[in-house]
């Protein structure tokens, strides 16, 4: 399937980069995101668990940054997996400069597997783009200051943040927990930019199929 | 002494769980099953300029929402031409979900799955579809006009010209005594059974096998057209028809945009689904039928004797020709009915209208063909001052005439030769039973009461039992259970019972013992489908064969058990003994088991059949060269062309000129359908029949407005008869057998319905004196023709609401 | 998305007491078919002409398709599954309207006919069968339930014929 969308978000470039560069927001932000760890260059594990109404699921995926052109565009490899279905995706992101803050952009090109895949490409590109538009207006309010906590995993457990430099692994906190700022780290920024377009895509999806499972 | 029960009005064995609520009929099936409902076009026609399911993406319950766009391979290519024909040059078909354009109202345009179908359809709801809407064509005159077109590509929005002729009819018209030329309509009606379409599917991902049911007349050939579009090897699918409440025709054509779509979502989402339609969908996207245009220019002598025959007739044939052009073909061909026509010609246009598909409807295009026919003969009669049923004894084929080839080729492209029949003796018996020769006493004493009185007629025949085939599978188990199995489908015609008749006559055991399946893949393979008044001749005798077949491997393997000569023996309550001595014989169960060499014994009778259960030739294989174990035959009947039934109907109405109300106070049939094998059975397909042929005539019609808009989609609005519009019928019968089948079996499914429109106009010509082209015919609509002396016919009479 | 209302109901059908918890949306045909199980009852226009899901509403026959299934808690129903009786030794006792339609092949395909049977069953119950009946009535008991198979002849027939033996039990 192919996802193409973008979003406009109300600050210049480089205060888009500092919010979206924090693992803490980005940790808040993904609809569902329990952990964001850092397993090596360019490459991250996360634990997601999203759901609609009271149907959850807990899914694994994993991430991969390639072709950065910082500040404007780079490419993400992601794939996930759950008992109703996988995905690998490849999505491309651009950042430029317009007279509101910044328009970023997104195109995925997706391929489903499993049963997930059954459900129609309307309505899967709808519930992605959906996701997509919520993990968006989040980053905006984070922003603007109108932090708006999404429901995720109140559960997750709160991990300790780790300050050292990148050998050791970073896991970064789900929802509930209140991280103090770090450096910016353009890696898990982009990650969590292009996993919040794709990945909580899924995972939703993935948790809409769960819940019709009987 | 076993009864021999083939002709005999048994009592039905699918009434036992039928009457009790025990029934199986698609939505009775599959309680866990996802549900599936559909978007359907609200437009005749449009294009589709986007659909947008964002808001139906919060409905609980949702599962999935698919669009042309997740049609891949053959499922992205248009629904088949099923029955292709060199003079269709236009052959159209949809897709099983629109691909950006839809041509009727009821199309398909997007398919929801849901926990349930509540859910389902407050989706449906929720979506979003934008159109950008395309003029309109509704009716057959519009079509010809053309000033719209149905399809791009097909500007003069015909499908097919389809002629048959044998001479040169203008030549013979200018030669002609007398001619009279006349134009006639006939309007839309539909099937409407009282169950509307269903499928259910099962994807059993272990064994990579699919299981679908379907309240179909042909499963196996929906068998075949799943696994074509989904790609499947077609041993991986079953198609199993449950019971289904009705059919009438509208379950014939195949494969539905349905019954490929839910296969299709069981296998996607790894779940069973299911679709049962409601009455609404039924209207608007279940197949109709009947609208015709018909020109008839006649030649006939001074007697009445028709000499020359030219009809050029219009055929509404809906959006698509799924199904070709077999109805212009059964009308061209069945209207000449029992006459000898010396010249005919039939040009039938079939039309392309943003309407609903046409596919055949109990009659198929007989009642069409009946009313040109039989109004033709009343004109003629009305012309040279001469009785109606005179005039059609002066032009009946004579009894010594048969076989009688009317140089035409039917719907199974074989010719149209009337293998045996006597219509002298119907018309006989016809104005005897009415009382055809007092009716102008009756029109006296009604006239008395104030009120118009009128008598009609309308003869046919109709071609039965087409091929390719049917096949029958007898075979008696060890428990004495005699299984027969056919492929062909039923909707009502008791065929449980009436081919358990044949076996138990044929094989000379209990009735009790038969039990009979129909319609199931997975019991017997090959088979056409349940239409044309063709399951007894086709099923019926082909089960005769195979029950022969059992009969004779028995005897064989019981001359040898009773060391006596097969010629010597005989079947009664299910034992093979010497003739005329009860008491001494060998059960049929116990050749069953015997017929099964065997070397392992799974049960005590089963000893019977092992290595050292009695002395055996060991010279001889256990199972013979050309033999096969087991006591079941399989065999198939296969004719060289159709049968024809034959029969005559008539009607007297009175007519009260105050109202317009017409009263059908009395309608006599005459039947001929060769062999009979259940005459109870018989008798209540005739009574069905004359009921559709009734509602056809005076209540029922598809009003679909100039926008394509069927304005009376439903039962409040469409006239279905209920018991106070179905008058009592009277039964003649005439037995023609027919000499092409072993059973001489003639069709008589349809017959009930076929000349009622005729009849019934005939009648309230004859006691309005008023010229009535059009049907059907409301109380108003009389009331308005009688009140303009000019008017050629009914207001809505061509079939189109203004 | 909000959630469906729903009650749970309880129906005593064919004299059973059953419980079943439905969104109040239900229709009674639906909750009769799907949540209790009994298919008996049919479907055939969900607008109330056809009458193929007539059942019995404390004795009264009623369109199961109008009828929401939280209208009913509390009363008895009963469907054609519940017009036999039990026979006391582990059979079950026909009425005689059932019997008399095997015997007049007053059914076809059979889709209608438990709208017709409840319909009847009820009737002929409900009159004083010492009584001849008279075509009006039989006219009456068959007049609104819809048939596309048997042209009626053959129920009314059945009708008759139950009647007489309502009149006269052998």
């Amino acid at each position: 399937m192919n996802l193409d969308g973008g979003a406009v978000l109300h600050a210049d470039p480089e205060k888009v980069w500092s919010v979206i560069t924090d693992p803490a927001v980005l940790a808040r932000t993904i609809p569902g995101c329990e952990s964001l760890e850092q397993v090596g260059d360019d490459s991250y594990k996360m634990q997601v668990s999203v759901g609609v109404g009271a149907i959850r699921g807990s899914y694994a995926g994993e991430v991969r940054l390639s072709d950065k052109e910082h500040p404007t565009s780079y490419v993400m490899h992601a794939s996930g997996a759950g008992a109703p279905g996988n995905v690998r995706a490849t999505v491309t992101i651009g950042l430029a400069p317009t007279g509101e803050g910044t328009a970023l952009t997104y195109s995925a090109d997706a391929v489903v597997g499993g049963p997930v895949a059954g459900v129609g490409q309307r309505m899967m590109t709808g519930v992605a783009k959906r996701m997509a538009g919520q993990f968006f207006k989040a980053i905006d309010d984070e922003l603007t200051g109108a932090v708006v906590r999404i429901a995720a995993a109140p559960s997750a457990e709160v991990r300790g943040v780790e300050t050292a430099p990148a050998e050791a692994p970073r896991v970064f906190a789900g929802n509930a927990a209140a991280q103090p700022s770090l450096s910016p780290d353009v890696q898990t920024v982009l990650l969590g930019v292009g996993i919040g377009g794709l990945l909580t895509a899924l995972g939703v999806a993935l948790g809409y199929l769960l819940g019709r499972r009987r | 002494m076993t009864t021999k029960l083939f002709g005999e009005p048994v009592r039905r064995r699918e009434d036992v769980r039928l009457t009790t609520g025990r029934g199986r009929y698609l939505d009775d099936i599959g309680h866990t099953a996802l549900a599936a409902a559909f978007v359907r076009s609200p437009h005749a026609h449009a294009r589709i300029v986007d659909i947008d399911v964002e808001a139906a993406l919060d409905v609980e319950g949702l599962v999935a929402i698919y669009t042309y766009e997740d049609l891949t391979g053959r499922m992205a290519e248009p629904l088949p031409v099923l029955i292709p024909h060199p003079q269709l040059h236009a052959p159209r078909t949809g897709y099983p979900l629109a691909n950006g354009v839809v041509r009727h109202v009821g199309e398909p345009v997007a398919m929801v799955v849901a926990t349930d179908r509540y859910i389902a359809e407050d989706v449906c709801d929720r979506i979003v579809v934008t159109y950008d809407e395309l003029p309109v064509v509704v009716g057959v005159d519009a079509a010809v006009a053309a000033a719209a077109t149905v399809h791009d590509d097909v500007p003069d929005n015909v499908s097919a010209h389809h002629l048959q002729e044998t001479g040169d009819v203008e030549a013979a018209l200018r030669g002609a005594e007398n001619t009279l030329s006349f134009t006639q309509y006939v309007e839309r009606s539909a099937s409407t059974p009282m169950e509307g379409k269903g499928v259910h599917a099962r994807w059993d991902a272990d064994d990579k096998s699919l299981r679908v049911y379907s309240s179909t007349q042909a499963s196996t050939s929906v068998r075949a057209a799943i696994a074509a579009k989904l790609e499947l090897s077609l041993d991986r699918v079953e198609v199993i028809a449950p019971d289904v409440g009705g059919g009438f025709g509208v379950k014939i054509v195949h494969p539905w945009p349905e019954e490929l779509l839910v296969p299709m979502a069981a296998i996607a989402l790894g779940q069973e689904v299911k679709w049962s339609e409601d009455r609404r969908e039924h209207f608007i996207s279940a197949a109709h039928e009947r609208q015709q245009k018909q020109e008839i220019t006649v030649g006939f002598d001074d007697d009445g004797r028709i000499t020359a025959l030219d009809a050029h007739i219009w055929h509404d044939n809906g959006a698509y020709t799924p199904y070709g052009i077999i109805i212009p073909i059964i009308t061209a061909t069945q209207l000449v009915g029992p006459y000898v026509i010396p010249v005919y010609r039939a040009r039938v246009e079939s039309m392309y209208t943003n309407t609903v598909i046409v596919t055949p409807y109990r009659g198929a295009g007989r009642p069409q063909a009946c009313y040109a026919m039989e109004r033709t003969m009343d004109r003629i009669a009305d012309k040279l001052g001469l009785d109606r049923a005179e005039v059609r004894r002066r032009n009946l084929i004579q009894p010594d005439q048969f076989p009688y080839d009317q140089q035409l080729i039917f719907q199974d492209g074989r010719p149209v030769i009337y293998d045996s029949g006597n219509y002298q003796g119907l018309l006989e018996k016809l104005t005897a039973l009415v009382g055809w020769d007092d009716v102008a006493g009756l029109r006296a004493d009604a006239e008395s009461r104030g009120r118009l009185l009128g008598a009609g007629m309308a003869l046919y025949v109709e071609g039965t039992g087409p091929g390719p085939y049917e096949g029958g599978h007898v075979q008696v188990l060890g428990s004495g259970k005699v299984l027969v199995s056919t492929g062909l489908t039923s909707q009502g015609q008791g065929h449980e019972t009436a081919f358990a008749q044949i076996v138990a006559t044929e094989l000379g055991v209990p009735i009790e013992d038969v039990e009979v399946t129909t319609g199931d893949t997975r019991r017997f393979g090959y088979a056409v489908g349940t239409f044309a008044s063709r399951a007894a001749v086709m099923s019926g005798n082909a089960i005769a064969l195979a029950a022969r077949g059992v009969r004779e491997k028995a005897l064989r393997i019981a001359a040898d058990v009773l060391e006596a000569d097969a010629t010597d023996l005989e079947i009664d309550e299910g034992v093979v003994q010497v003739k005329g001595t009860p008491g001494t014989g060998v059960p049929l169960r116990t050749l069953a088991v015997l017929s099964n060499p065997l070397r392992y014994a799974f049960d005590e009778a089963a000893q019977q059949a092992t290595q050292f259960a009695g002395p055996g030739d060991a010279s001889l294989p256990p199972v013979a060269v050309g033999d096969a174990p087991g006591l079941e035959h399989i065999d198939y009947y296969s004719p060289v062309r159709s049968t024809f039934a034959s029969g005559a109907h008539a009607v007297i109405v009175e007519i009260d000129p105050a109202t317009w109300e017409i009263e059908i106070v009395k309608y006599a049939v005459v039947h001929d359908c060769g062999t009979m094998i259940n005459p109870m059975i018989v008798e209540g397909q005739v009574h069905g029949g004359v009921a559709q042929g009734v509602g056809g005539a005076l209540y029922e019609r598809m009003a679909y407005d100039a926008d394509g808009q069927l304005q009376n989609a439903s039962f409040m609005d469409f006239l279905m008869p209920y018991a106070s519009e179905v008058p009592a019928v009277v039964i003649d019968h005439q037995v023609t057998k027919s000499p092409l089948n072993p059973l001489g079996i003639k069709g008589a499914g349809e017959a009930g319905v076929i000349p009622g429109t005729a009849a019934i106009a005939s009648a309230i010509e004859d006691a309005t004196g008023r010229r009535i082209a059009s049907m059907p015919i409301s109380p108003t609509e009389l009331y308005d023709l009688m009140r303009d002396e000019n008017a050629e016919r009914t207001a809505r009479g061509t079939g189109v609401l203004t | 998305m909000s959630v469906d209302l729903e009650r749970t109901v309880s129906i005593t059908v064919n004299g059973v007491p059953r419980e079943a918890t439905v969104p109040v949306r239900r229709l009674l045909s639906d909750a009769l078919r799907h949540d209790l199980g009994l298919t008996g009852t049919h479907v055939g226009c969900e607008h109330g002409v056809c009458g193929a899901c007539t059942v019995l509403v404390d004795g009264e026959p009623m369109r199961s398709c109008l009828l929401l299934a939280v209208q009913v808690d509390g009363r008895s129903v009963t469907t054609v599954e519940g017009l036999a009786r039990d026979d006391g030794r582990g059979g079950q006792l026909l009425h005689p309207v059932q019997e008399a339609f095997r015997e007049c092949h007053a059914l076809q395909c059979g889709f209608c006919t438990p709208g017709f049977l409840t319909t009847i069953a009820a009737g002929l119950d409900a009159r004083d069968n010492s009584v001849d009946i008279t075509d009006d009535e039989v006219d009456e008991l068959v007049g609104g339930n819809l048939c596309r198979c048997t042209g009626y002849a053959n129920i009314k027939k059945a009708v008759r014929h139950a009647a007489a033996t309502m009149k006269d039990p052998r």
